[in-house]
């Protein structure tokens, strides 16, 4: 396990991690997860009572939904994924227990926690397409975005939360042990390194992408400021925990939205953003990034403040001066890496696009 | 220290008609404050496809004179209206107005 963040700069092996997830391939143990099944054909139709967004897909793909308290505060980020005969859901925000005996009771439909009879492996990194090429057979480098699949007793989600390529294993737990060997085994030669989930944080940051654990645990804030509204459908007849009040804040208008920042750091989560002296936000997620050298933040800034190219803030207590910029905080390498073209092998010859923080 | 104000509006302005344009060219059920300009446009949030990408480029050209003339520039610009409007920004010739969010209607 890494050591603790270190506040005045990131840890060494931390950001040993941060870089493999950038620039390689890196193994993560996923038991903060909590997987959920729930069987029959019916089951799609009974997550629309609790998906703040119609449950819509198709058989052997993943769809990103959201649960929601009945604030709409965020309650779980899910992937929804379609089988034939059943709907098996990855969920961060609660546990397993806790979760399935949630959408239980809203949905009125059997629910399964697999918290003990399966585990739950990420791979992730640019060239995690190899890894999982080498494992399975190149046919995979021909699977759509968010795809599902299953092989040899275990099921693979191409999906990843740290803005590079990456894929979700669940595996039976008997077959765990083994899935991890041939794992390492097939990744001979792309310097595999296991991360821990400081840094699976700090690159869902640098790519911007919500995180359940950070950002989403801030009270009072709902899709709205968090810029999930992709994810949420407020229409007529919608009717889901947190509908009523998401709708209520959406007629309200966006007065808060969730920004990102850079500076010096170093950067503390609560701290606030001011201007001229006059606060307008808080940070709720931060941490330092190697590949731009200064830190990062998501910030929950007032409109007008809420877009990219201020100068001139700060962040107190000692956070010195911070600037707002766009999203993502880090370019994807695995934008300019083609699964089954580029290799690990090859990565310094990758062309990417120059001038940019890469990470 | 310089005054934000016009440079958050002109931002704003602009935000605003990449939020009309990707409704009116890829015939979104929406409201332009629906569309948030950190939300992923193509794999991501909004689900939009390569062939979506290639209308919101042939808009942002005619509507801005602005050209995405690679793949890879794409790839970037098209990450989030936030991004496009950078690409925006830096491209538009110093002192040009952007124009008017709702001023223009769909091109045939």
């Amino acid at each position: 396990m890494p050591p603790p963040e270190d506040p005045r700069g990131c840890a060494p092996d931390l950001q040993a991690q941060v870089q493999a997830i950038r620039s390689g391939v890196a193994l993560a143990e996923l038991s903060h997860y909590a997987v959920l099944r729930l069987p029959g054909a019916g089951a799609l139709a009974a997550l629309d009572r609790i998906c703040a967004a119609p449950p819509v897909a198709r058989v052997g793909r993943m769809q990103q939904a959201l649960f929601l308290h009945p604030d709409a505060r965020p309650l779980s980020d899910v992937y929804v994924c379609r089988d034939e005969d059943e709907v098996l859901l990855l969920c961060e925000g609660l546990d397993g227990p806790a979760l399935a005996a949630h959408v239980q009771a809203v949905t009125g439909h059997p629910t399964e926690d697999l918290g003990e009879a399966a585990e739950l492996i990420g791979i992730c990194g640019p060239y995690a397409w190899e890894l999982l090429g080498r494992l399975v057979g190149p046919e995979v480098y021909g699977l759509p975005p968010r795809a599902a699949f299953q092989y040899e007793g275990w099921r693979g989600f191409l999906a990843s939360k740290t803005g590079e390529h990456g894929v979700l294993l669940l595996v039976p737990r008997a077959r765990a042990a083994a899935l991890r060997t041939r794992l390492w085994e097939a990744g001979a030669g792309l310097a595999l390194v296991p991360v821990g989930l400081a840094a699976l944080d700090q690159c869902a940051l640098e790519g911007w992408h919500f995180n359940i654990r950070r950002e989403g645990q801030t009270p009072g804030v709902t899709p709205i400021e968090l810029q999930l509204q992709a994810r949420v459908s407020t229409r007529p007849g919608r009717d889901y925990p947190g509908a009523e009040a998401l709708r209520q804040r959406r007629a309200g208008g966006v007065r808060r939205r969730l920004t990102a920042l850079a500076g010096p750091g170093p950067m503390a989560v609560g701290a606030a953003v001011a201007h001229e002296g006059a606060v307008i936000g808080q940070v709720l997620n931060a941490g330092a990034c190697a590949a731009r050298g200064e830190w990062v933040a998501a910030a929950l800034l007032e409109r007008p403040w809420a877009v990219p190219g201020i100068d001139g803030l700060e962040v107190r207590p000692g956070g010195g001066p911070a600037r707002t910029v766009s999203a993502p905080l880090v370019l994807a390498r695995s934008l300019f890496v083609v699964p089954g073209q580029h290799r690990f092998a090859d990565r310094d010859r990758t062309p990417v696009l120059p001038g940019l923080p890469l990470g | 220290m310089a005054d934000p104000t016009a440079a958050i509006a002109r931002r704003e302005r602009i935000v605003r008609r990449l939020q009309e344009i990707v409704i009116a060219a890829l015939k979104l059920d929406a409201a332009p404050e629906d569309i948030d300009p950190d939300a992923q446009l193509l794999g991501g949030g909004l689900e939009l496809d390569s062939v979506d990408a290639l209308e919101l480029i042939v808009w942002i050209e005619r509507e801005y004179g602005v050209r995405i003339e690679d793949e890879q520039v794409g790839r970037v610009a098209l990450r989030s209206l936030n991004t496009l409007a950078d690409l925006v920004l830096v491209r538009l010739p110093a002192g040009a107005a952007a124009p008017v969010a709702g001023s223009g209607d769909a091109p045939a």
